[in-house]
């Protein structure tokens, strides 16, 4: 089997071959190994890859499934899991210092529900520390460079899992997306990413940033691949209080990309600012989905100019209570040498954290400190409020939203690095469905004439997961794929 | 609303973080600059709105009180920054002998 193949294939693909006995899982591991090798340090998509442990995890793989005893017809396929998602006996660092060498004693239910079928973890990817940022470059391990063009950013914060996919060094990804997480880094990379419904997976063992907006959701080569993966870590959770008990009806066996009489809307608001390509080529899909049968209806979203004042209120009030966890006492980082419970404590925040996770709970503390509370965190919350009902007008009258997932392509490294309030824009187009807590997913629709991946957003009604990804699979089957050249 | 360094100062005791000189002049700038954008949600007629600290549909979750398995000393241990005789150590936050 040449490896280039095993690289290309879909999720469904990797599992007939191991099921029909043509393929061993230590084959596909090691493909997917061998790219890491040699593009690995390049991209640096991941923060701990333990090449042993993949292998003999698909060796043990191989022997189940000999036995006639594989774990699901999934066992044995890789994934890339972002690393702030706790994974057993596997340091889970969140791109920080002050988890650096953290070694969760628990999984998260998300990745435990892989590793009950047979999911292989191939490595914990690179993102912005503590999920905080938009491009990968608030690493404590380093930038992670845009597979497409390595002067670019690959978005973030789960711009690992994103680059690591579109890459080819893991068949999908696990990420997750507070204000756009994995939607932004699936279009800057070229890749499908979808955040669910609130609710729809566990955040048990997800480490926290800001817990009414954080999601874990999957990355994939295409629409079923993350449909697939999304199904797998769905699911009622009783160790998560905001896990909510519904029915997962979007395994890809129910996405057909059937979009016959569905409504789908387009709200103007999303596309200001964007840019002409990108609003070209999405205004081209509509049409053709609306020739497919998509009824098309224009819609207003008129809050949107107050999402990212809202959502960074909010997330940064959370982050500021979040991370106050972190105090060199428990585990993670201490700082050496000190004498004093306050300098402990300062001194170990001070030099574990880095300057953006800084700004950000400075931030997050001014707006609930004693004064400023009513003004900041209240009134945000109350935007919050307008912003959801804004959604559920709109989902009175169509089943699906389509917008631009971003309203340029992927910026340059450095770009935008001294300008905090710039790249808080660049999720403009993302945070709503945060802060509505509705599913979103970013599909590629093809490259810009630099040569840089262009994403269409598609968000949905609470827990309709099932609607978008239909729409996904159906602009998927009317774009060209995209592929980077490694 | 201008953050200035006293405001940062402050804050960032609250926030248990030391700032050197340098890091509270930059983060005054950039705060001063953000919090004058998300000011724009003053123009948003919020009276009768009632603030949504969550999606909705939130509710207490029970379990039963059940005996289960819990993280050994030896896990605590390993990761702890500093641990002896079964207990995490800390620097001594009570003055005396």
């Amino acid at each position: 089997m040449p490896e280039q193949n095993i690289l290309n294939y879909s999720l469904s693909e990797l599992s007939d071959m191991l099921e029909n006995k043509g393929i061993s899982a230590v084959e596909i591991s090691s493909a997917y190994l061998g790219m890491f090798r040699n593009h690995g340090g390049k991209i640096n998509c991941y923060i701990t890859v333990n090449e042993d442990m993949v292998i003999a995890d698909a060796r043990k793989s191989d022997e189940r499934r000999s036995a006639g005893n594989a774990l699901s017809r999934y066992d044995g396929i890789p994934i890339a899991v972002k690393d702030n998602i706790c994974t057993q006996g596997v340091r889970t660092t969140c791109a920080s210092r002050i988890l650096e060498n953290f070694i969760p004693p628990y999984d998260a239910t998300s990745y435990a529900k892989l590793k009950a079928a047979g999911f292989i973890l191939f490595g914990k990817t690179n993102m912005d520390e503590f999920a905080m940022g938009s491009s990968t470059e608030n690493s404590y391990f380093g930038v992670v460079k845009n597979p497409y063009n390595t002067g670019k950013v690959p978005g973030g914060s789960s711009g690992g899992s994103a680059a690591a996919v579109s890459a080819r060094m893991a068949p999908a990804a696990l990420g997750s997306d507070t204000g756009g997480s994995i939607r932004q880094p699936a279009a800057f990379c070229g890749v499908t990413g979808i955040k669910p419904t609130y609710g729809r997976v566990s955040r048990y063992g997800l480490v926290a940033f800001a817990s009414s907006l954080d999601q874990i959701g999957s990355f994939g080569k295409n629409v079923a691949d993350a449909a697939l993966l999304l199904s797998a870590v769905s699911g009622y959770d009783e160790k998560d209080s905001t896990s909510v008990d519904r029915e997962i009806d979007f395994a890809p066996e129910h996405i057909t990309g059937d979009i016959k009489g569905m409504k789908i809307g387009i709200p103007d608001e999303y596309f200001i600012g964007c840019s002409g390509e990108i609003t070209a080529k999405i205004g081209e899909k509509v049409e053709l989905l609306r020739k497919g049968g998509a009824d098309i209806r224009k819609i207003s979203l008129k809050y949107i100019d107050y999402a990212v004042p809202v959502y960074y209120l909010i997330a940064t009030a959370e982050a500021s209570s979040n991370l106050a966890r972190y105090d060199g006492v428990r585990y993670g980082y201490r700082s050496p040498g000190v004498s004093g419970i306050d300098t402990l404590y300062n001194r170990t925040r001070s030099e574990g954290f880095g300057k953006e996770v800084k700004r950000r709970i400075i931030l997050g503390t001014f707006s609930l400190s004693s004064g400023y509370y009513d003004a900041y965190y209240l009134k945000a919350l109350k935007g919050r409020t307008l912003i959801i009902e804004d959604f559920v007008n709109a989902f009175r009258e169509v089943d699906a939203i389509i917008t631009p997932t971003t309203t340029a392509t992927a910026f340059g490294i450095g770009e935008m690095s001294g300008n905090p309030l710039q790249m808080y824009m660049s999720d403009i187009l993302t945070i709503s469905a945060n802060l509505a807590g509705i599913p979103g997913i970013s599909v590629p629709i093809g490259l810009d004439s630099s040569g840089m991946p262009m994403g269409l957003q598609i968000m949905g009604n609470h827990f309709n997961e099932r609607a978008i990804l239909n729409v996904g699979s159906a602009v998927e089957k009317i774009c060209d794929p995209v592929k980077p050249e490694m | 609303m201008k953050i200035d360094k006293d405001v940062i100062t402050r804050v960032a005791v609250l926030a248990r973080i030391d700032l050197t000189d340098d890091e509270k002049m930059e983060f005054s700038e950039q705060l001063s600059g953000i919090i004058g954008y998300v000011e724009k949600i003053n123009e948003l007629d919020t009276e009768k709105i009632i603030p949504s600290d969550h999606i909705g549909g939130v509710k207490n979750v029970l379990r039963n009180d059940t005996v289960g398995s819990t993280i050994g000393e030896g896990v605590l241990e390993r990761m702890a920054p500093e641990f002896e005789n079964g207990h995490i150590v800390v620097p001594r936050i009570i003055e005396g002998s």
